[in-house]
């Protein structure tokens, strides 16, 4: 089955890790020869790619509402030149020109659901809605995005995936060195890792960081953002500027996740963040929101904390928890428990089989 | 008409079984005894007959009412340009959108204004009269806005498929995805002929396709118009009381098959004292044909009348013998739906001999009402027309079939039918479509 999977560029973000992994998984998987179809050829995440035979075509096009059609007559041409056997496309805008495209040329489509309904804009959901019709079959990457929809016919939940063992062994071997010499070995460090947007609420964090407010712990924002100057500017009122670092973009994401003692979270809104997984993979607690995704993530007392949203005293409150417990139990747990329902070959494997029943 | 069911419809309803339904146009007469195509109509009037509150949605044409009743038909015409006298997608009585598209530059710009201002209207229809359902006649724009309506609203949906708009909509760049699109998204699709409804099969990439939603339904005819006990009268008037008549009504246009046909007449040879042929319409190859029928010196036994007024076109029905559809399909794929003319020479009592395309075959049932032939063959429309012309028992006997058939084309029942339709959608989707979304944010 020669397997198209369709993504506007392969940028560090989740949706774009789970078509890489994806692809990854599938090249070395009898009866599917993966293609990624990239709206624009673009992306770190294609490095990975480059030392397998796995081919990205690029349609040349950069995916917004006016372009869609533009978009869909050259993945059509793709399709037909390829001769691809069904589409897997990945956030908004891809499936609407990935429906438009299959349709066409009759082959069929399944489009992933990374986020929550909320979190769209007003104008990519009225399109995904009114093209809904044209997928054979939706996947959603947790229970908590799917009942996010009023309409959950032909709806699944396949998990975003991880590769954990990868993920381990390079945050093992990540050169720490630089970010060590800036505090103790002593020193607990949490680290929060998301874009410095409105809904990851990393403005909770600061205050949860200064209300918990102990000596010797450090707080990493890795991210950046339009949020990124009022997050700064909050941290210097609060002056905790030698306490928190908010690194802006980052090339590598995993030693600071080899620093860390704790991965926190005060998002609102998430479809299953892969950053969680990736905390786990690394052996670290969690302390998250109570919000949908997450839940499924996180089991509260095992694997980390659930705190409500817009709460920063009970984040402070586990803080000093982590802080002052031996949590190196909570993170063995983690760990197995994102690889035996998260690893990607467990979830390349539920794609698979979805794959054989629509086409 | 073979394979149908037929269902009376003897209960009364209640006003609490009256349906709500809103029908999309494009083709709707502006004013009362407008010229234009008026079918849609004569649907709507049958509709209300059969409890379902019709509301047509038809492009807005300058001088028409923004908002009237026809017949206790709402109508609402919506306007997309401004003056109105500068709208020119919808030509209307130019046979709809799609030749004026191809007509005017101006259309096409006009084309996105009045999707946009058929959605809006549809919106404020759809919330302001409460519709349960929407009939959408026509593929495109109407199919496809109403396909956005059962997905975004989960409306039901029932789409009426018309020739033009799938032949031509099959040549657009993004014809299928349309037409899969359309059909993803309606519950119930009416095609007016088993022609049509393969051609629309054919053109959806769809693996597997539902058969049990298709229903053919050609749109109706007005049999009660004609007055076949005054054909004695009619003929001796006419002084034609001893031949044997056949007709044609119709453009004269390539797709009708007139050729195929005068050379079945010349293969006949038989005295023009017992058989004529009547030939009712002009068109683009009138010139040429009429001199093809001297050529063959057909001149004494072959009339063409060109245009006739409604009333001589009436008469015509009542004095003639038989009718004979000749059409073919030309190399561009072109051919006919289900002819107008067939359901009146039932009405009339004619039988009809018709080819095996577009729709014919679906109402002409051979040896019953009329006869098949293949298309394109003379030699075999001789043969059928000779049996006709010879053996006036068999004429009469087909003659009563046809009246049969002409009652189930009639209009009453394919209201009947289409409310039947809507209802059968409605109450399949009897459980309410959505659920209330169980609240995500804490």
């Amino acid at each position: 089955m020669k397997l198209g999977l369709l993504i506007n560029d392969l940028q560090n973000g989740g949706a774009e890790r789970l078509v890489t992994d994806l692809a990854l998984e599938f090249c070395q998987t009898d009866g599917i020869e993966p293609h990624i179809l990239l709206a624009h050829r673009g992306g770190d995440l294609l490095s990975s790619l480059a030392p397998t035979e796995i081919q990205v075509h690029g349609l040349d096009v950069d995916i917004s509402t006016t372009t869609i059609p533009q978009g869909a007559h050259a993945l059509s041409e793709q399709l037909e030149r390829l001769d691809i056997d069904l589409v897997h496309s990945h956030l908004s805008y891809s499936h609407v020109i990935g429906r438009f495209a299959c349709a066409r040329q009759g082959v069929p489509n399944v489009s992933t659901y990374h986020n929550v309904r909320a979190h769209k804009p007003r104008l990519k959901r009225l399109a995904e809605r009114t093209t809904r019709s044209l997928s054979d079959c939706i996947v959603c990457v947790s229970e908590g995005v799917k009942q996010s929809y009023r309409n959950r016919e032909g709806m699944v939940v396949i998990y975003n995936a991880i590769d954990t063992e990868g993920f381990r062994t390079r945050v093992e071997s990540a050169d720490t060195s630089a970010l060590l010499s800036a505090h103790s070995n002593e020193t607990t460090v949490f680290l929060n890792v998301a874009r410095c947007v409105e809904q990851k609420r990393q403005g909770d964090l600061i205050q949860a960081f200064a209300e918990f407010d102990a000596p010797d712990t450090h707080l990493y924002i890795v991210g950046d953002g339009p949020r990124k100057q009022q997050l700064e500017t909050l941290v210097s009122e609060q002056e905790l500027s030698d306490r928190i670092t908010i690194t802006g973009y980052v090339d590598r994401i995993e030693p600071y996740y080899a620093i860390a003692d704790a991965f926190v979270s005060s998002s609102s809104m998430e479809g299953l963040p892969s950053t969680h997984l990736e905390a786990k993979a690394a052996q670290l607690p969690i302390i998250s929101t109570n919000i949908p995704g997450v839940t499924e993530l996180v089991d509260h007392g095992t694997d980390g904390y659930l705190c409500a949203v817009e709460h920063p005293r009970e984040i402070a409150n586990y803080m000093r928890t982590v802080h002052t417990t031996d949590t190196g139990a909570m993170g063995r747990q983690g760990f197995e428990s994102v690889d035996n329902e998260f690893s990607i070959g467990t979830i390349a494997t539920e794609h698979a089989d979805l794959y054989r029943r629509v086409v | 008409m073979a394979g149908q069911t037929h269902h009376t419809m003897t209960t009364t309803q209640t006003p609490s079984d009256t349906l709500r339904v809103l029908l999309m146009a494009t083709t709707f007469p502006r004013w009362e005894d407008d010229t234009m195509p008026k079918f849609i109509h004569d649907l709507s009037k049958e509709l209300e007959t059969q409890s379902v509150d019709v509301f047509v949605l038809a492009p807005h044409y300058p001088g028409a009412e923004r908002k009237e009743t026809m017949s206790g038909v709402t109508v609402y015409r919506y306007p997309y340009f401004f003056p109105f006298k500068y709208q020119k997608v919808a030509l209307q009585g130019h046979g709809g959108i799609i030749p004026s598209l191809k007509q005017s530059p101006i259309a096409m710009l006009q084309l996105p204004l009045l999707i946009a201002s058929l959605t809006i209207h549809t919106l404020w229809i759809y919330h302001t009269e409460r519709i349960d359902l929407i009939n959408s006649h026509w593929l495109v724009p109407n199919g496809v806005i109403a396909g956005v309506f059962a997905t975004v609203f989960g409306v039901d949906h029932v789409l009426s498929l018309h020739a033009r708009g799938v032949l031509f909509v099959e040549k657009l760049p993004f014809g299928s995805t349309i037409g899969t699109y359309a059909y993803r998204t309606s519950d119930a699709i009416l095609p007016v002929s088993s022609h049509i409804r393969d051609n629309f099969i054919g053109m959806i990439n769809e693996s597997t396709t539902e058969v049990d939603k298709f229903q053919i339904q050609p749109m109706g005819a007005h049999s009660t118009d004609y007055d076949i006990a005054s054909k004695p009268d009619l003929r001796a008037d006419r002084d034609v009381e001893d031949t044997v008549r056949g007709l044609f009504v119709g453009r004269l246009a390539k797709k009708k098959g007139i050729r195929y046909l005068l050379d079945a007449i010349d293969l006949a040879q038989v005295p023009p004292d017992d058989f004529q042929l009547t030939i009712v319409g002009t068109g683009p190859l009138k010139d040429e044909l009429q001199n093809y029928a001297s050529t063959l010196e057909l001149n004494d036994q072959v009339t063409f009348t060109g245009w006739v007024s409604q009333e001589e076109l009436h008469d015509q029905y009542v004095l003639s013998d038989f009718v004979v559809v000749p059409s073919i399909e030309t190399a561009q794929g072109d051919t006919e739906g289900m002819p107008t003319v067939i359901s009146e020479a039932f009405a009339a009592g004619n039988p009809v001999i018709g080819t095996d395309v577009g729709g014919i075959p679906d109402v002409v049932d051979d040896c019953s009402n009329g006869f098949i032939v293949p298309q394109k063959q003379p030699s075999k429309l001789v043969a059928k027309m000779r049996l006709l012309i010879d053996d006036a028992e068999l004429r009469a006997e087909l003659s009563n079939e046809a009246l049969a058939t002409a009652a189930e084309l009639d209009w009453s029942r394919c209201g009947q039918r289409y409310a039947q339709t809507f209802r059968s959608v409605c109450s399949e989707r009897s459980t309410p479509r959505s659920t209330t979304p169980p609240s995500v944010q804490s």
